[in-house]
């Protein structure tokens, strides 16, 4: 455990996992799904910027923003396609909305392939940093943004959601859907709202994270899962709690298999999840709701 | 209480969806590596004509192997337009039809009676060699001669029901030859094999150690599944078990990107090898930071200086803009499809099945589109390898530009 280069590993793909659990647990708090989709989208912003980048050689600043605005779409088209429907048939019922909102993941997945391609594509730096050489280790530019990206995100979006009038409503709306409506509050408006910051969030995190190996339309699900179990960890007690949820799962990824070797790792963390979903499926911080 | 009650329809979703995603729990694909190419320029003939000799093809379109599948195809479909630009089979044209697996081996069945009901006289199955072992019974019972384009797993041509199923790359056992000739000469005593977390390096590692295990010390295995975000932890294994060089076993692509970065970082005094699948992957090569690939050592099989590598390079060059570099798979499938044309010549036709059998079972020293010049293909009733040989392989190496250099790694070459 001493190793700073396994730290600096594993804060980093942590800090990737915390900011797909935050998108979670937004569109949790605003719509009351765990939207799987998410991942789904983080996939589309790093691939469509890839593909602008070096495919059609468009600037890099005109890729991500064609990326961001790709992820940002989709996310708002499944809340006003899929979910709300659903939302205005079914109420609060939650398994259609998740069974929906997992056929999206699997259409942005395979739309992706169709469109951009399904072989990998080089992550896109738009500014060039240079490794930083911290004795034996090495933190490289494509660390240090994900670290710089992550703390701005989860204090930009702490402040939002405990310091501003549409932070409050969405938390509102997620303590207690029902009071909600009858108090008035415009919950279609408030997921809206949710989808959106979501969606910005996950094309940050795609397109930054695309930087570390490249990127391919298969991210998607994967990322899709270790979000949602990051989410899972760190519970819906807060905006940093995704965050603890992601650390703790970057944390295994590194530690599991240089202590147990690589063939374990996948199990060690099936079983970390079944663990929390039967003793603990709060997670870490549970929210607390005065009824 | 509110958490509580939906987070278990969630959890039970998460949970479906997690054993569907856990790579290291399931299934992925495929191959391995080597280069080469063929053939003459288009010549004017009289058009083909009369009812076409079609061509069945399982593409894997859609699965883990769809980029390798695509070299293979494209360069088929290339292989397949020369044929009817120089007037056809014994003047008839060549069709191709295709079908998709998706490297999926249950799929794979049914996916070749498909072919069979829509009249596939040869099938090529640009596949996973998992898959490939599941169509040997049902390409036996049709009689139809059958190409794996891209798999070295040796099962696939080993009995049982092998008589009609046929390979073109050097198989595993060649690989490990050539690299135990490599590490002598580089006085290579002590290795680290890193193998991505798919059944088909499952299969090859259980080959591979042992017969590695006799030319050097395997001082440690590593692995890591194929969608590994981080793979630090395993090369921090590695580097602490000190050992002269690295061997990484893998599908390639986006992972082995991932692993020779790391490792070039982390031990930049280690030797690493690979067994070429990321050799023979030139669009995965981008993926890499600058230099992150620089000194990479794999197992080749494309060489320019073979006159007949050079010019599918120049082929496959001239038809598609974005071409990287012409690769094992290219050649490979164009001498498949080129091996074909000879046995129906040979044959007169693809009527009688067993006489077109014969016919190709009958080919040698049919020079081939890969390996060092001069390198040659020959089946046998017993041989369903084409290569022929040490020579269908090379040690090639990456140069800073993250491309193989045209010169070959200076320490060893097998002798030809």
């Amino acid at each position: 455990m001493t190793d700073l280069q396994l730290w600096i590993s594993a804060l980093e793909i942590g800090s990737f996992y915390g900011l797909i659990a935050l998108c979670y647990l937004i569109v949790y708090q605003g719509a009351l799904v765990f939207n799987f989709a998410i991942g789904g989208y983080a996939m589309m912003a790093g691939i469509a910027t890839s593909w602008l980048a070096t495919e059609q050689g468009a600037p890099v600043w005109l890729a991500m923003l064609f990326g961001v605005v790709l992820c940002v779409g989709s996310s708002v088209l499944t809340e006003m396609v899929v979910v709300r429907p659903m939302v205005r048939r079914s109420g609060h019922d939650e398994l259609p909305k998740l069974i929906a909102v997992t056929a999206v993941l699997f259409a942005l997945e395979q739309g992706a392939g169709a469109v951009f391609g399904r072989g990998s594509m080089p992550g896109q730096w738009l500014f060039d940093i240079e490794p930083i050489e911290m004795g034996e280790a090495v933190l490289d530019g494509a660390a240090l943004q994900m670290f710089v990206v992550t703390g701005v995100v989860f204090a930009l979006v702490a402040f939002w959601l405990n310091a501003t009038r549409a932070g409050r409503m969405l938390r509102a709306a997620g303590d207690n859907p029902v009071a909600a409506q009858v108090l008035g509050l415009p919950t279609d408006r408030i997921r809206l709202t949710a989808f959106f910051v979501a969606g910005v969030i996950a094309a940050i995190a795609g397109i930054v994270f695309a930087l570390k190996s490249g990127i391919t339309f298969r991210s998607a699900l994967p990322w899709s899962i270790k979000g949602f179990l990051a989410a899972v960890i760190g519970g819906t007690g807060g905006a940093w709690a995704p965050l603890v949820g992601g650390l703790l799962l970057g944390a295994i990824e590194v530690f599991v298999p240089f202590y147990l070797g690589g063939a374990s790792v996948d199990y060690v963390i099936l079983l970390l999840a079944a663990v929390f979903f039967v003793v603990r499926p709060q997670g870490f911080f549970a929210r607390r709701i005065r009824v | 209480m509110l958490v509580q009650g939906k987070l278990k329809v969630a959890i039970a979703a998460g949970a479906v969806m997690a054993a569907i995603a856990f790579p290291g729990l399931s299934h992925a694909q495929a191959p391995a590596a080597k280069p080469a190419a063929k053939s003459a320029p288009a010549q004017k003939a009289a058009p083909p004509s009369g009812d076409p000799i079609i061509f069945g093809i399982d593409e894997d379109a859609t699965g883990p192997g769809s980029v390798i599948a695509r070299m293979s195809v494209r360069a088929m479909r290339l292989a397949v337009d020369h044929i009817n630009e120089t007037g056809g089979i014994l003047g008839r044209p060549v069709k191709i039809i295709t079908e998709n697996d998706e490297s999926d081996a249950t799929k794979t069945p049914a996916v070749t009676r498909k072919l069979l009901e829509q009249g596939a006289n040869v099938l090529f199955f640009a596949t996973a060699g998992s898959s490939i072992i599941q169509a040997k019974p049902i390409v036996k019972e049709a009689k139809v001669i059958s190409f794996g384009t891209y798999t070295i797993t040796a099962a696939v041509t080993a009995p049982p029901d092998n008589e009609y199923v046929f390979s073109m790359g050097n198989a595993n056992a060649d690989v490990t030859t050539l690299l135990c000739q490599g590490w002598e000469a580089a006085k290579v005593k002590r290795i680290a094999v890193f193998g991505d977390g798919s059944a088909t390096v499952d299969t090859i590692l259980k080959g591979f150690l042992p017969a590695l295990g006799k030319c050097v010390e395997v001082v440690t295995t590593e692995r890591a599944p194929v969608d590994a975000n981080d793979v630090t932890a395993q090369i921090t294994r590695i580097r602490n078990a000190k050992p002269d060089a690295m061997l990484t076993i893998a599908n390639g692509g986006q992972f082995e990107v991932l692993v020779q970065q790391t490792a070039r970082r982390l031990m930049p005094k280690v030797l690493r090898f690979s067994t070429a699948s990321l050799g023979n992957q030139p669009d995965a090569w981008k993926l890499a930071s600058p230099s992150g690939l620089e000194g990479l050592i794999f197992t080749g099989s494309a060489t320019l200086s073979n006159p007949l590598t050079k010019q599918l390079d120049a082929a496959l060059r001239a038809k598609h803009k974005d071409f990287v570099a012409v690769a094992a798979f290219d050649a490979w499938s164009w001498d498949a499809v080129m091996m074909a044309k000879a046995a129906i010549e040979k044959a007169g036709g693809v009527s009688d099945k067993e006489k077109l059998l014969a016919a190709l079972t009958s080919i040698s020293g049919f020079k081939s589109s890969f390996g060092q010049p001069g390198f040659t293909l020959s089946f046998s009733p017993t041989k369903h390898v084409a290569s022929d040989g040490l020579c269908g392989m090379n040690f090639s190496v990456f140069g800073k530009d993250n491309k193989p250099s045209p010169q070959l790694w200076k320490t060893y070459q097998p002798k030809c």
